[in-house]
């Protein structure tokens, strides 16, 4: 098939996405404030009180072993996740939230794959207001994530991970720790769940 | 034993895509190439100006759903600085700056992945048989994740999306000639 002159498209490229996995993500932080923008990021310490990671795991919604992926069946990478880290920021301008995160995964196979991903998230309320030191031990706020995503493995059983640009829907929960009273930092938790697909 | 936790999700989320604009844009190999680079072989490319175009595919002037000016004009500057891996993915890193109809400048950086068969790597960097003749192109489809930045109010929606590019990119003599791309936002 030959690309058409310049401006004379007359029907859409094929669109068509595959899921590829999904993974969930819990991390805790601190809230920083300042004039331009608010950073959430797990803090650099590794022996602060960072919540567990037990239940970060990367998983096929319906429990399967294998995706189809351009046209071929691919064993789905199913493990823990071993390591994550996520950093929100929140836009000062418009409220949205530019997201970023990595994560290494060890599948039940024993393969590590790591994972970067950038994208935005944008939430049910204003997050600012959530954010504000006023409203501590608020509800916890929901929104949605969009992010992309991409793969790097040594392993030759999930190199085709790599060889693909992915993108990922996600939700957000976004809670307040109780018992903080350190202004201006406010402790937060954050739980991501994210569905993954590629294109086919 | 499995290590996924039994309360992970069984259902999929909500997923959608809002369909944003179109374009296409002829390129061509910079004057000065980069070659071998650790990791693979640089093949950038830049726009042919004046051979592209930004538009809706249904001509209309707004987003449907989100009743937003659409976006139409050309590709005023931009290229690729392509890297050919050894495992024959080439990883594009593209930078572009559309030019609406109405004057405003917007920027977009973005990255894609895409294969160009087994075998691409080698053919690259021999001179006999290159990936691509004019004769009998390599078309192939790509997957691409813009964002957008302009300082335009009239178009700042577009910085608040990730977006995504469904795509087809055609490749004659290891580069690539032109590109086509849908272009959605996730939603």
């Amino acid at each position: 098939m030959l690309l058409p002159e310049w401006g004379d498209r007359q029907t859409f490229l094929p669109k068509e996405l595959s899921y590829l996995g999904s993974f969930d993500v819990q991390s805790r932080g601190y809230h920083s404030v300042s004039e331009s923008e608010a950073t959430l990021q797990k803090p650099d310490d590794p022996g602060s009180n960072l919540s567990p990671l037990s239940e970060a795991a990367f998983y096929h919604v319906l429990r399967a072993a294998t995706v189809i992926i351009g046209g071929r069946e691919r064993d789905c990478p199913v493990g823990e996740i071993a390591y994550a880290f996520e950093r929100l920021i929140l836009r000062a301008v418009d409220g949205l939230v530019e997201v970023s995160g990595q994560l290494v995964l060890h599948t039940e196979d024993n393969a590590s794959i790591d994972a970067t991903y950038s994208g935005i998230a944008r939430f049910f309320h204003p997050l600012s207001d959530f954010l504000a030191l006023q409203r501590r031990n608020a509800a916890m706020e929901t929104g949605h994530a969009f992010i992309t995503i991409g793969f790097d493995t040594a392993d030759q059983r999930y190199a085709w991970l790599g060889d693909r640009q992915c993108i990922a829907f996600g939700n957000m929960n976004l809670a307040q720790n109780r018992g903080n009273g350190n202004a201006p930092s406010v402790d937060l938790t954050v739980e991501s769940s994210y569905d993954i697909y590629t294109g086919s | 034993m499995t290590s996924v936790p039994n309360r992970a999700r069984r259902t999929f989320l909500d997923q959608s895509l809002l369909y944003l604009f179109s374009y296409d844009v002829a390129t061509q190999p910079v004057g000065d190439e980069i070659g071998f680079v650790p990791g693979g072989l640089r093949l950038d490319v830049e726009c042919i100006p004046n051979q592209s175009r930004v538009y809706h595919l249904l001509h209309e002037r707004s987003v449907a759903g989100l009743g937003t000016p659409g976006i139409s004009g050309l590709v005023s500057s931009g290229g690729d600085a392509a890297l050919l891996r050894e495992d024959d993915v080439v990883v594009s890193q593209v930078q572009m700056t559309i030019c609406t109809d109405d004057g405003v400048l917007i920027d977009s950086r973005y990255q894609g992945k895409f294969s160009v068969g087994a075998g691409g790597y080698r053919r690259a960097i021999g001179n006999d048989k290159p990936v691509g003749t004019e004769k009998n192109p390599l078309i192939v489809s790509v997957v691409v994740t813009p964002r957008y930045e302009t300082a335009s109010a009239k178009y700042r929606w577009l910085t608040q999306y990730q977006c995504v590019g469904f795509g087809m990119i055609t490749i004659i003599k290891n580069h690539q000639r032109s590109v086509s791309y849908d272009i959605y936002a996730m939603l």
